[in-house]
Order: C-alpha cells, then sequence, then structure tokens
C-alpha cells in the first residue's frame, strides 16, 4: 500500500515529462494522468480500515550518506486528518483539467505541465510523515500555483500572483521556524540529543514532554505564534485575508477551483497536524482569541460577500466566511467541532471547488462575471443551473447535502464549548449560527439574481461581432450591455458532456457526505481522538498553572463522543440526536439536560 | 607534496601562456580554448586527486579547493568571448585563471603570508579585469572605485595580521591554532585583530558598511565580472573568515561574536530592503549578494559562540559552506544568463529589458528565462530548490545553539537571530519574484510579436555560456532533491566539528563552554580526554 500512495504521488511528475509539445498531448495526457491516479487513491481511500491510526505508511532513507546525524526521511503515509484531504485532491483535479479543457488556449503545455506539478504538491503536503518533506510541499505547491495564476490569470495576474506568494511565504518562514524549534527542543529536552523530523514521533515525545513538564507554556506560546502566522494566512483568518480574493479572482478557473479546494485546507490541516497536538497548553490559552477571529471571520466574510458585485469575488470571500466555520469548528477542541471542522474543510472543498469551476463556464460563455448583467439563466441554461443549486444548497448547508452535517456539527460543538466556558463564547456561538443565515441569504440572493427572473443576458464578444447592429443601438457604454431576448438567439450552449462530467463527480460526493456523513466521520475519528487527547487532559504540571486563569478548562468530552458519532446513522435527525445524547451523558452539568 | 599543487601549477601554467602570447597577433578564440583547457584540466585533475592519490587531513582546504576549481570552470565558461569586444582578450583571461588560483590559495593556505598573496592574487585580477572588459557602461568608474577601495581594505587587513603576529608570534596557522588553543586572542587584545580582520574581509564580502562599492561596482560592469566580483572575493572572504577566526583564532575574545551577529543583521536586513527599490539587474544582484553575505554571517556568529553540541547536523561554520555552494550556484548562473542575452548592440540592463523573455520565440531564449526562474527562486530560498536547503542549514544552526538549555547569553540573541533571517527571506523574495513575474507575466503569450523594435537576443558566441548555465540550474535543482551529500562535504570541512586533529581545540573549548552551557560541555568532555595530538 505504501508503494501505490508513493506511486500516486509521483505519478503527475510521469505526466511532466511525457505532456509533449501541443495542446491536444498535454491536456491528454493530463487527463489521463489525473483519471489514472484518482482510480488508484480512490482505490487507497476506500481501503483505509475504519479505526486504524495511519495506513499505507511508506518510510525511505531521503539522505543516505547523513542519514544517521540528520533522520531525514522520506516518510508519507494516511490517517484520520490527511485521509479525505487526500481523495478530495484527487477528485478536485479532474474537475481542473475539464474545466481548462478549451479555456486554456495559450502555452497549454506548460499549463498542464504545471498543474501536475501542484498536483503532486499538494498530495505530497497531506501525506508527508517528516517535517521537513511537509514544509518542502508546502512551499513547492506555491511555484506551479504563483505561475499559474501570473500567467493564466485576469487583468490583475500579476499582482495577484506576487501577493499571493508573498502573503503565503511571509507567514510559512515563521512556521518554519516554529517547526525547526520544536524538533530542535524536543532533542534537548528530552537529553537524548536525537533530531528526529518525523511526525508521528515528534508529537509522540513532545506529549511525553508536557506530561513530565519539560514543555514550558511560554515555549509553546512562542511556536503556537510562530506556526499560527503560516496555517492563519493560508486558511485565511480574517485580519490575514486579503490576498485570498485577489488571488481567487484573477486566477484562471482551475486555479482558484484548486486553491478553494484543497490549498486553503492546508492551514486547517496544519492546525490540527500540528498546533494542536504539539502545542496543547498554548492552543488551550489561545483558544478564545481564534474563535473571536474564526466569528469575525464569518460574519465579516458574509457581509462582505452580500456586498460584491462580480460572482467570483462573491464566492471568494464567502470562502472567507466558511473557512471561519471550519476554524471554529477546529478550536472548539471536542470532539464535535473537531469532526465538524474537519468535515466542513472536505464540504468547503466540495462545494465552492464546484461553485469556481460553474463561474469558470459562465465566465467561458459571456465572459463577464458582474451580477446584474445576468438574469433568468434557468431558462437559457437548465443544465448549469441544477448544478449551480445542488452548490448552492450544499455550500449553505441544506439538510441532506453534506454542508448540514458539517455545520451542524460544527455549531454544537461551538454551542457545547459555549455552554461550559461561557462568557464571550457565546457570542461567537451565536455569531456562527448567524453566519448561516448569512449566507443563505447571499448565496440564495445571487442565484436568485442570476439565473431566475426575466432572462437578461451579457453581450459577449462573439455575439457582438455577429450581430453588431443591434449591439450598436443598445446605449450602455459598458462593453457589456444588457437586454432581453428570447432563448437560443445568443450561440451559448448549455453544459457539454465535458462539462457535465467535471461537476458530477462533487455532486456525487455532496449527496454522500449529505446522507451518509458517518462513513466519513468514522475514519477521522482515531486521528482526531488523538487530536485531541493532550486537550481533554491538561498535564499534571499544568492544571496549577491553568487553574489560576479563569475559564479555560475544556468539558472531558471525547471519547464517547466520537464512539456514538460512529455508530450515528444516516438521517440527519438522528445524527443530531445522537450528537445531544452524548452531550448528556457525558457533560457533567447538571443543567444540561433542558433540551 | 608536489602533486598535491599540480592543478594549481597548472593553472598558473595557462595563464602566463595566455599573458605571455597576448601581445602576439594571436586569433583571440585561441586564448578562450587555452583557458578552457586549462581549467577543465586542472579540474579533472583535481577531482582525480581527490577521488584515487591524496588524502588530505585538511577537509577545509580540499573543500575551498573544489570550490574554487568548480567556480572556476563556471567562470571560464562565461567568460567567453564575443565578436566585438576588446583585443585584450589573452591578458583578460590570463587574469581570471590567476584569480581563480588566487581562491584555491587561500584555500590551502598553511600560512599567513601565502593566504594574503591569494586574496591579493584575487584583487589584482580583478582590477585588471575590471579595467580591461569594456563592456559594461561605467567600467572606468567600477575599476578606480573598486581598486581604490579594494586597496585600503587590504591594508586594513594586513594591519590586522601584524596584530595576530604579534599576539601569537607566529605565521604559521598551526602554530597559531595552538596559540590561540592557549587563549593568546581571548583578551582585550585579541578584540583588536579581529576587528581588522572582519572590516578587511568585510569589503571582499561585501557586509555591510563596508558594501558602498559593491552596487555601483556591478552595476558599471560586465555580467561576466559581476560574477567574478560575486564569487571570488565572497568565497575567498568566507573561508578566511573560517579558517582564520574559527579555526586559528578560536573566535578571538569571548564577546567576538556579538560583534559578527550585528553586522550579519544589518546586512541583511539593508541588503535586502534596498534591493527591493532595484531596477537595474546587476544593481539588484549586488545587493542580493550584500544580503546573501548576511546569510552567511549567521553561520559565522553560530560558529564562534562554539556552542553546537556534538554529533548535530549543522553547526555554524558547516552551514555557512553549505550555503556558500548554493549561494555561488544561483548567483553564477544568474550571471551567466544575464550575460548571454543581448539587447540590440548592448547587455540587457534593467528589469524591464527582460519583459517577455519566457515567450521569446527561440527556445534557448525560454530555457534562459526558466533557468533564471530557478535561480531566483532558490535564491529567495523556496524548496524543492538548494536555496532552501542553505537557508535551513543557517536557521537550524543558529537555533540548535539557541535551543540548548542554559545556553547562556547567546540563545535568545541567535533565536532572534534566525527570526530576523527568517523575515529577511519573505523580504527577499519580493525582488526575486519580480524579476520572474517580468519575465513571464509581463507580457501574454501571445502578444510578444508586437513589439519588434527591442527583441532580445543571444549574443555571439554563447554556447559555453549557456552551458554554464544549464549545469548551475541543474545542480541546483539537484541539491535540492538530494542535498545530503554535499551537506556532508560541507560537515567535513567544518573546524568545529569534531575531528582527530581537532581534539586539542575541543579541549581549550571546555573551559569557555562550561561558562556558555554546561550541558553541551560535558557531552563533548569525552571528546576532549583524548590528548593523541
Amino acid at each position: 500500500m505504501g508503494t501505490l500512495l508513493a506511486i500516486t504521488i509521483f505519478l503527475p511528475l510521469v505526466g511532466v515529462l511525457l505532456a509533449g509539445q501541443t495542446r491536444e498531448s498535454a491536456r491528454l495526457v493530463a487527463l489521463t494522468v489525473v483519471l489514472v491516479n484518482c482510480l488508484l487513491s480512490g482505490y487507497l481511500v476506500f481501503s483505509y480500515p475504519g479505526g486504524a491510526p495511519s495506513f499505507a505508511v511508506l518510510e525511505v532513507p531521503w539522505w543516505p550518506r547523513s542519514e544517521a546525524t540528520l533522520g531525514v526521511r522520506f516518510a508519507m503515509g494516511l490517517d484520520g486528518l490527511s485521509l479525505w484531504l487526500y481523495g478530495l485532491t484527487s477528485l478536485l483535479m479532474i474537475t481542473c483539467v475539464l474545466v481548462s479543457w478549451e479555456a486554456v488556449k495559450e502555452n497549454a503545455p506548460a499549463f498542464y505541465r504545471l498543474l501536475m506539478l501542484l498536483y503532486t504538491g499538494m498530495l505530497g503536503v497531506f501525506v508527508a510523515r517528516d517535517v521537513l518533506l511537509f514544509y518542502l510541499f508546502f512551499e513547492a505547491t506555491l511555484i506551479p500555483l504563483f505561475f499559474l495564476i501570473g500567467i493564466w490569470g485576469h487583468e490583475e495576474r500579476r499582482y495577484a500572483a506576487m501577493k499571493f506568494f508573498l502573503f503565503t511565504l511571509a507567514g510559512s518562514v515563521l512556521t518554519f521556524l516554529g517547526l525547526l524549534a520544536l524538533v530542535i527542543w524536543n532533542a534537548y529536552a528530552s537529553g537524548s540529543g536525537v533530531v528526529t523530523f518525523s511526525i508521528p514521533e515528534l508529537t509522540q515525545r513532545l506529549a511525553e514532554l508536557r506530561e513530565r513538564g519539560q514543555l514550558p507554556l511560554a515555549f509553546q506560546l512562542w511556536v503556537f505564534w510562530a506556526l499560527f502566522a503560516g496555517f492563519a494566512v493560508k486558511v485565511p483568518l480574517v485580519p490575514l485575508h486579503t490576498w485570498l480574493p485577489l488571488a481567487h479572482v484573477e486566477a484562471p478557473t482551475a486555479g482558484s477551483v484548486l486553491l478553494a479546494g484543497i490549498l486553503l485546507k492546508v492551514g486547517g490541516y496544519g492546525f490540527l497536524r500540528f498546533v494542536l497536538p504539539m502545542v496543547p497548553d498554548a492552543t488551550m490559552q489561545v483558544t478564545p482569541w481564534i474563535l473571536a477571529l474564526s466569528a469575525i471571520g464569518i460574519v465579516y466574510g458574509a457581509l462582505t460577500a452580500f456586498a460584491q458585485r462580480d460572482i467570483k469575488r462573491l464566492i471568494a470571500y464567502s470562502s472567507v466566511s466558511h473557512l471561519g466555520f471550519c476554524m471554529l469548528g477546529v478550536f472548539t477542541l471536542n470532539a464535535l467541532g473537531l469532526h465538524g471542522g474537519l468535515l466542513q474543510m472536505i464540504n468547503h472543498g466540495l462545494a465552492t471547488g464546484g461553485l469556481f469551476a460553474v463561474v469558470g463556464m459562465i465566465y467561458e460563455r459571456y465572459h463577464t462575471r458582474k451580477i446584474e448583467s445576468f438574469g433568468g439563466l434557468a431558462r437559457k441554461l437548465p443544465i448549469l443551473a441544477f448544478f449551480m443549486f445542488v452548490l448552492t444548497f450544499s455550500s449553505i448547508g441544506l439538510p441532506g447535502l453534506n454542508g448540514f452535517a458539517g455545520e451542524f456539527l460544527v455549531l454544537v460543538g461551538m454551542f457545547q464549548r459555549a455552554w461550559h466556558v461561557g462568557g464571550w463564547e457565546w457570542v461567537f456561538a451565536v455569531a456562527g449560527t448567524l453566519g448561516v443565515v448569512l449566507g443563505a441569504w447571499y448565496m440564495l440572493t445571487l442565484v436568485g439574481r442570476v439565473f431566475f427572473g426575466t432572462l437578461r443576458e451579457p453581450l459577449s464578444e462573439s455575439v457582438a461581432a455577429r450581430d453588431g447592429a443591434a449591439a450598436e443601438q443598445t446605449e450602455s457604454s459598458e462593453n457589456w450591455h444588457t437586454y432581453s431576448v428570447s432563448a437560443g438567439q445568443h450561440g451559448v450552449r448549455d453544459l457539454s458532456l465535458r462539462e457535465v462530467l467535471a461537476l458530477a463527480p462533487l455532486v456525487v460526493f455532496i449527496v454522500w457526505i449529505g446522507i451518509q456523513p458517518q462513513f466519513f466521520l468514522s475514519r477521522m475519528t482515531p486521528a482526531l481522538k488523538s487530536v485531541q487527547k493532550p486537550l481533554a487532559a491538561p498535564a499534571a504540571t499544568q492544571i496549577a498553572d491553568r487553574a489560576a486563569l479563569p475559564a479555560r478548562s475544556v468539558p472531558p468530552v471525547g471519547d464517547t463522543v466520537s464512539d456514538h458519532l460512529t455508530q450515528i446513522s444516516g438521517c440527519d435527525a438522528q445524527l443530531a440526536d445522537a450528537t445531544f445524547d452524548t452531550g448528556q451523558v457525558t457533560s457533567d452539568h447538571p443543567t444540561d439536560h433542558d433540551d | 607534496m608536489m602533486t598535491d599543487w599540480l592543478p594549481e601549477i597548472l593553472l598558473v601554467f595557462a595563464a602566463l601562456l595566455c599573458l605571455v602570447l597576448a601581445p602576439f597577433q594571436v586569433r583571440r578564440s585561441w586564448f578562450y580554448a587555452l583557458a578552457l583547457i586549462g581549467i577543465v584540466a586542472g579540474v579533472a585533475l583535481f577531482y582525480l586527486q581527490q577521488g584515487f592519490l591524496v588524502s588530505s587531513k585538511d577537509m577545509l582546504g580540499v573543500f575551498g579547493r573544489g570550490l574554487a576549481f568548480s567556480v572556476g570552470l563556471i567562470l571560464v565558461l562565461t567568460a567567453g568571448s564575443s565578436g566585438q569586444e576588446s583585443q585584450h582578450e589573452g591578458e583578460r583571461l590570463g587574469s581570471l585563471l590567476l584569480g581563480i588560483v588566487g581562491l584555491a590559495l587561500v584555500a590551502r593556505a598553511e600560512d599567513l603570508v601565502l593566504l594574503f598573496v591569494g586574496l591579493e592574487l584575487i584583487s589584482v585580477a580583478s582590477y585588471i579585469l575590471l579595467y580591461v572588459d569594456r563592456e559594461g557602461p561605467n567600467y572606468r568608474e567600477a575599476a578606480t572605485k573598486y581598486f581604490y577601495l579594494s586597496v585600503l581594505s587590504s591594508a586594513v587587513f594586513l594591519y590586522g595580521l601584524s596584530f595576530v603576529y604579534g599576539l601569537a608570534g607566529t605565521l604559521s596557522l598551526r602554530e597559531l591554532m595552538q596559540a590561540g588553543a592557549q587563549g593568546a586572542f581571548t583578551g582585550v587584545m585579541g578584540a583588536i585583530p579581529l576587528v581588522l580582520i572582519l572590516a578587511g574581509i568585510g569589503f571582499k564580502i561585501a557586509a555591510v558598511p563596508f558594501h558602498f562599492y559593491a552596487p555601483d561596482v556591478y552595476q558599471g560592469t560586465s555580467h561576466r565580472n559581476a560574477a567574478l566580483l560575486s564569487a571570488l572575493p565572497k568565497a575567498a572572504g568566507m573561508l578566511v573568515l573560517v579558517r582564520l577566526l574559527l579555526e586559528g583564532m578560536f573566535g578571538g575574545p569571548d564577546r567576538a561574536w556579538q560583534v559578527v551577529l550585528a553586522l550579519s543583521v544589518l546586512t541583511m536586513t539593508l541588503g535586502n530592503v534596498l534591493a527591493l527599490w532595484q531596477r537595474n539587474l546587476r544593481r539588484l544582484l549586488a545587493y542580493s549578494s550584500i544580503a546573501h553575505a548576511g546569510y552567511m554571517l549567521i553561520g559565522l556568529t553560530v560558529a564562534m559562540t562554539y556552542a553546537t553540541p556534538q554529533g548535530h547536523p549543522w553547526d555554524g561554520a558547516a552551514a555557512l559552506l553549505f550555503y556558500l555552494i548554493v549561494y555561488l550556484l544561483a548567483t553564477l548562473g544568474a550571471f551567466a544568463a544575464l550575460g548571454t542575452l543581448r539587447l540590440g548592440d548592448r547587455q540587457v540592463e534593467t528589469l524591464d529589458d527582460l519583459r517577455g523573455l519566457a515567450y521569446a520565440p527561440l527556445m534557448d531564449l525560454r530555457l534562459l528565462a526558466w533557468s533564471l526562474a530557478i535561480f531566483m527562486l532558490s535564491l529567495a530560498g523556496i524548496p524543492p530548490l538548494a536555496g532552501f536547503w542553505g537557508k535551513l542549514a543557517v536557521f537550524f544552526s543558529a537555533l540548535d545553539v539557541g535551543g540548548v538549555p542554559g545556553g547562556g547569553p547567546a540563545r535568545s540573541r541567535l533565536v532572534f537571530l534566525a527570526v530576523v533571517g527568517a523575515v529577511n527571506a519573505a523580504i527577499a523574495a519580493a525582488y526575486y519574484l519580480r524579476v520572474v513575474s517580468t519575465m513571464f507575466f509581463a507580457t501574454l503569450p501571445g502578444e510578444t510579436a508586437s513589439h519588434e523594435e527591442r527583441t532580445l537576443q543571444l549574443r555571439q558566441g554563447a554556447m559555453p555560456a549557456m552551458f554554464a548555465v544549464a549545469l548551475c540550474a541543474i545542480m541546483t535543482v539537484l541539491i535540492g532533491i538530494s542535498p545530503g551529500r554535499w551537506i556532508e562535504h560541507a560537515r567535513r570541512a567544518s573546524p568545529t566539528l569534531r575531528g582527530p586533529q581537532r581534539s586539542m581545540k575541543l579541549a581549550t573549548m571546555e573551559g569557555k563552554l562550561s561558562e556558555m552551557a554546561g550541558s553541551t560541555a560535558s557531552s563533548l568532555s569525552p571528546v576532549s580526554q583524548d590528548p593523541s595530538e
């Protein structure tokens, strides 16, 4: 299995070599690689035995000559944290190649080569089990995306690419120092002097150090903020989000899909993989602030999205809001929230990735993304509208689709935390709930304006060339004219089979996660349980320290909730009951029974 | 042993032949062929000897000579003649070969006089090259400026050496080590040679208060001379610092590392920040090379605290030496690539000249654009390119000492140094990316045909330089993918890591360490008890 995993990581590199010189050969090779890789990684993901801590582990020495002193190994493997993100990457790559099929005309071989490089980088980030390997892939994803945005992007592409790269890099160099500090601290404080970069080993040893009181809070806080710098930019949490709308809007469709679908998840994944398990005391100390930032992000992102007049920009800001949800879930630090946060990352990848693809298809047809120039598209493009509806409903959390399961778990987790901690946490919980309402508001407004009402279409360039006389009669000074015409007059067609195939896999998983979330949640549970363990039980030496600080204790919900989650059957109502039940069972609060 | 000197002798012979033949009516390409044969034979001989014949105890010397010949190969390949330049081809190539020999001499010197002669050989070669090569826009200004400041710095350095002699009573590095081990340089008097040496070498490596010449000189001269100035004096200066400050003087007085720390912070920050505003390519790369000197000084700072525990992956000196390889590959590659380009009848000057290079009709030009992108990203320290491992090495070395429990005053300041380095890496990315984005994003793929009036071309006879570019690019990627072997070379060359001939040094270090880091000293003691030398 480990070998198969390595094959899926490096198969795209073979694609880079074989891509050839012409557009046809390049896209054909890319599609073949992506399909084969999706089958292979799908096989890997679905053969993951539920309950296993890790799977498909492969470790080989990387630097043969200095292995003894450096301990850097080429180690990869899957576990509950990375499993679905790994699968999602392969799934979204199909969408990316198919939406770029006609859209990318210039320099297509280079485009698909960079896309394949990015593919390897993204898979590598999730499967790396070595700190250096993780950081290597983490940064290596920047280069291809930088070129993808900068070469094939829209008008502001140069500025967007630079801003994206510099923001991410500025944060991630500090993250890098934080990771090195952890590695070195482990080497000294344990007294062994052995430098290890292996992530599982490091996590375990740091946990042991913490139990012995050799991981002081001050050190943890420094490391926390260093790690935070990189991951929070990547997520992005609110004051650090300004690169995101720009990069999303200026990127080519495939770039936007991958940026929203995968690369933003690297931030959340980093928090789950490094921050929570390795510096738990600092995490607990800082949690209220992160929750506040997440809550602000949810509301601010939603309100800003509502104010946008560009479809792509609206969806970009909705990403800020949705990623706030993921962070809210992760930083509830209880089992429900962690499950919800991780599931919400997958959901956001499917829904927003799909939405960007749909926007790309609209743009390909009309060469504009202005909301006010559209209306009633559902009549003209029923298939596209269908996909748009499904993705929108998934995005706003309609029960029965995947968004509901994620948002619901996040909110229940947050309310549970608020119940125990009190104070400002209630505000965050309410803000999160408000975010759901706002999300539905702006997304449905968008759909209502663009897809319903009387048919209004912008005048695309090809149409303008064909009936230029008609165009001259309209008085608008802009180059996108809006006027009502009967369907079929323009040369705009509904989705082709290729485009349907690009979106269909996403919809399949949106529905699947919606009706059977426990299949996906149960495979996350073992990993999340170990993430949560140090957070639920503070180290002996820290108790006195933390007792002095008010309102920082975390309810001891953990194992039972996770166990219950695995038993939840598909129905959402039962999901709700089960989660509330566990709240009763495990809570110390007698007043928790009131529902 | 005489055979050990063969590569250097061969190069000197080739150089002298070039210089002697220069006044005669010899075809210019012959000089180039002669220089190329000389350096290729030298490199081949060196590696053959290292592989089969000679087993030297002086690993730093071997490392430095390997660096000298490899850099020399790239420089000679880059220095190829184009059709229209001066009559002084023989002098130019002869001086270049002598400069390369100078670096090899610095690397292997066992005596302060030979060390100084090696440095001066590089300087004298640079003066001639700066004046003889008339391709640069302001070559006279560049040559004059460099000459006067370089002479001044040599004098300061020599003055420092005289104090070293006064304190230790010897010119031999081997005896200097013994004197240093007995604490000859620890007092206040030790600070004087240290400061003078740092000032003199600071000029060679373009560290910040001594950097003023670099941007002007680089901008005024040609690309191949800028390549030379960014490689030979810098490598020589770094080798001298390692050799003299670490090996000979044991880091000087106890707090001497703080001086280097200040130099390092200033050099990195000023170099990177000032580079942000540059539009001229050579000026930009000059500031970049200043900044990289700062990163290397991080390694020196760490090494001078002598607090790196045994067996750890990187001590400061190893990090410095590894960084040197990485920096040289990318910088030489970048200058070589820029040197092959021609815009009309002049060389490329500003960033705008590179506009749309990635979409040039000629395949070679497109490859050049990709190679330049590799060099810039490597200099910016983005994985998986070699530059990343260089940054990792210096940051790790700083944090490694910073992480020693009870590490004394060094601890927090070295962590601070690592943080400054990391922030600088982010700042630097801005101007490296601007170069990349100018080549790749400034025009749409289809638009290149529209501006015919200023098309970039390859200069005549650019094949060897293209080969050098390819060599550097491939090495940058290869080291990026598998750096272990090269890190191992640097580690073996590091004088502060253990080795049989270093046990004496460690014995005295123990005294120092006992006040700096209790726990580290205990881990060192088993080695220092070995009195074999």
